[in-house]
């Protein structure tokens, strides 16, 4: 082969991106990870935070803007900004983040396995796609991305909610013993428990011991949006292994177009820096991991008079079947003290609808119960109503004992209509376009919602809580799946079963964007399995 | 966590600490801001500690009252003549608790609106209106003190395992009030 920059260019620095990277890396091979955004540090992020004045939280979303402690630059504006354009009757305000690790710096970091089931959502219940893999095949994958991320969990729960024996099945056991639940997860996990609830703990990336270069989690109630002390796993810490093992990191450096030759191989990409200025990188493989938004952004910007339509296009489905975990919330008032916001701030959850026939009729969900310290919210809205004096102290502390606030995520189905494309009318600082996005939602997930409030209802009795609030609003819980689908068949799919483009057997897409099905569980660590298997392929196979 | 300051050589430590650093602060705000300086000493002047203190039914930092006051200045301009109404109004009527003025003043009233602002800063560490808030203070912010001992500030954890227990239990046993 000719001269080459590197024998694999990585474009994204996310946890997708750094897995692959350090894999290759470990082998021997030349890796370039390209990142549009900067490198940050830790203690800055949490000093950022610290010294804001509107701190992330569920009432103020409308600040979050001003509030987010991520950087918010020209050349990659933050997502929690106006840089995502929405056009459909649904509004998809996710939040993702544009810098050197990605988006798992603010994530709350639940890392669940798909059951095997969800891989087969058309074949048992008429619903979305199939996988072209199924769960089997994916198993020793999730054990590996646990081991790599440190997944701290409970060995032989039920996780598909039924109370049952252990689910799925696992070759390995978690890394890391689970996580001490707090007071508020035992006395919920009792009462619920009474009306069959089972309670099950959600596996995740906080260390319960000293793992690697991470400490254990010492319940500083902040994985969104930074963990102060990297208990918490996120992908700067692959980036960093996959450095110490040879791998070069551009940062600010924004991919703006990948080309191709008239056979279909990928000969390079472009990427522009904060001044303007504009470069070339040329690879023998090219892994794209820029999340479920920038991935096919990229892709349909890269134009040609060979590919009108984007590169690996062929199908038309690039940037289509965007999924979520579009979702509603309930708050209640106990009335007794149990004290929401100890330890960390998500872990207990409610699986009985994760999987049966009835996914013909109504979609998987989960419900969780936010455990987020929320004394902020309290009061300023308690002093806007005019409690004050000893009042004040009182309801603070009545508020913080018994208000509970719980989440549902519902499965979503792959839509065509449901896309993002690069907007024709709005551009970034660099010239380059921002995304748009359609999304909408359909009678199933509606009739799930229906199904949900029941539960709600349920919840509410067997707390024997007031109802504060029921928010049916189609909440963005964040998940960005399907927009560059995986599938057998290339006339319906982007990437086949091993993350390979159809089109173009040189460009492999890492991450959550492949996924057929979205399940009603975080991806991260679906999408961290796939990842690992694709390196894997790479070396093994296609023998990079 | 930055509210636990009770013992007492780290108390009269802090205390010359905060004198140096009023001094300090005097010196450079009044040579490069005169303007701030000019509202640090009307805080000083105006009785702001006092009448927050009274306001807030807690002993208020002198140095927090400084930066919450000159605040206060800069995102409402009439907050002088605000403030100079509700410390005299207060100094007339001898309330013996801040729950007394609350039962003596319509919330309605202009007089219960600034004590309001006054209350939400110390309470909130925030002083401002929506995009153009300010933060004065984040762990030493007052909403965090009823909760305190059960609930982290953000940020600041209690260590590995400093969870799981029954918040009422672990209460009784340090012999403190529910």
């Amino acid at each position: 082969m000719k001269q080459v920059d590197a024998d694999v260019v990585i474009i994204g620095s996310g946890v997708m991106g750094g897995l692959v990277a350090t894999e290759l890396a470990k082998a021997g091979k030349s890796v370039i990870i390209v990142e549009a955004g900067p490198r940050i540090k830790r203690q800055e992020i949490v000093e950022r935070f610290r010294n804001s004045p509107f701190k992330m939280s569920l009432t103020n979303m409308k600040l979050q803007g001003v509030g987010s402690p991520y950087p918010d630059l020209p050349h990659v504006p933050s997502t929690y900004g106006e840089y995502l354009q929405q056009t459909g009757p649904v509004k998809y305000p996710t939040k993702y983040l544009r810098v050197v690790g990605g988006t798992t710096w603010h994530f709350g970091s639940a890392l669940w396995r798909m059951i095997p089931n969800d891989f087969k959502l058309q074949s048992l219940y008429g619903r979305g796609r199939d996988w072209p893999i199924d769960y089997q095949e994916l198993e020793p994958w999730y054990g590996r991305a646990e081991r790599e991320l440190g997944v701290s969990g409970m060995d032989g729960q039920d996780e598909s909610g039924h109370g049952g024996e252990a689910w799925p099945p696992r070759s390995t056991p978690f890394p890391m013993t689970g996580l001490e639940p707090s007071y508020l997860f035992k006395r919920l996990s009792e009462l619920l428990g009474k009306g069959g609830y089972n309670p099950v703990m959600e596996p995740n990336g906080r260390a319960t011991r000293p793992y690697g270069r991470r400490p254990a989690c010492a319940g500083n109630n902040n994985c969104n949006p930074v963990c102060p002390i990297a208990a918490k796993y996120d992908g700067s810490m692959h980036i960093d292994e996959a450095e110490r093992h040879g791998a070069t990191l551009l940062d600010n450096s924004v991919v703006y177009k990948i080309e191709a030759d008239d056979a279909g191989k990928i000969t390079g990409i472009w990427y522009r820096k904060p001044d303007g200025s504009n470069h070339h990188l040329t690879a023998n493989y090219f892994v794209l991991a820029a999340y479920g938004i920038e991935s096919p952004k990229l892709l349909l910007m890269s134009t040609s008079a060979r590919y009108p339509n984007g590169i690996a296009n062929g199908s038309d489905q690039v940037g289509r079947n965007l999924m979520g975990h579009t979702g509603i919330s309930m708050n209640v008032m106990m009335k007794e003290d149990v004290w929401p916001g100890q330890g960390p701030t998500e872990l207990l959850v409610y699986l009985n609808n994760r999987d049966g026939p009835f996914r013909k009729d109504f979609p998987s969900y989960k419900i969780k119960v936010r455990n987020t310290v929320p004394t902020a919210d309290y009061a300023a809205s308690l002093i806007k109503k005019g409690v004050l004096g000893s009042k004040l102290d009182e309801e603070l502390k009545r508020m913080s004992a018994r208000s509970l606030n719980f989440a549902i995520d519902f499965e979503t189905l792959p839509l065509a209509e449901n896309r993002i494309v690069p907007s024709k009318t709005r551009q970034d600082a660099i010239g380059l376009p921002v995304p748009e996005i359609y999304y909408s939602v359909t009678d199933y997930w509606h009739a799930g919602k229906t199904q949900g409030l029941l539960d709600f209802d349920n919840f509410a009795r067997l707390l024997n809580a007031d109802v504060s609030k029921i928010d049916t609003g189609y909440q963005d819980r964040q998940h960005i799946m399907g927009t560059t689908i995986m599938g057998d068949d290339a006339k319906n799919s982007v990437v086949n079963r091993h993350c390979q483009s159809h089109d173009h057997p040189n460009l492999f897409i890492a991450g959550t964007s492949v996924m057929p099905s979205a399940s009603c569980m975080n991806p991260t660590l679906t999408g961290a399995a796939l990842s690992l298997r694709l390196a894997d392929y790479l070396l093994k196979t296609v023998k990079v | 966590m930055p509210q636990n300051t009770k013992a007492s050589p780290a108390f009269s430590r802090r205390r010359l600490l905060q004198g140096m650093a009023v001094l300090s602060l005097s010196a450079v705000c009044s040579s490069l801001f005169p303007a701030q300086m000019a509202a640090a000493q009307q805080s000083a002047e105006s009785g702001f500690v006092a009448t927050s203190s009274f306001l807030v039914s807690r002993p208020a930092s002198p140095i927090l009252a400084e930066r919450y006051y000159s605040a206060l200045c800069r995102h409402y301009a009439d907050f002088p003549t605000r403030f100079a109404a509700l410390k005299g109004y207060i100094a007339t009527q001898n309330f013996a608790h801040v729950d007394a003025f609350l039962r003596a003043v319509d919330a309605t009233h202009p007089l219960f609106q600034t004590a309001s602002l006054i209350i939400a800063s110390w309470y909130t560490g925030v002083v401002g209106e929506g995009a153009g808030s300010e933060l004065i203070a984040y762990a030493d912010a007052m909403m965090y003190l009823p909760t305190k001992d059960i609930l982290v500030v953000p940020t600041y954890g209690g260590g590995p395992d400093s969870w799981g227990w029954d918040p009422a239990q672990k209460v009784k046993e340090k012999g403190e009030a529910a």
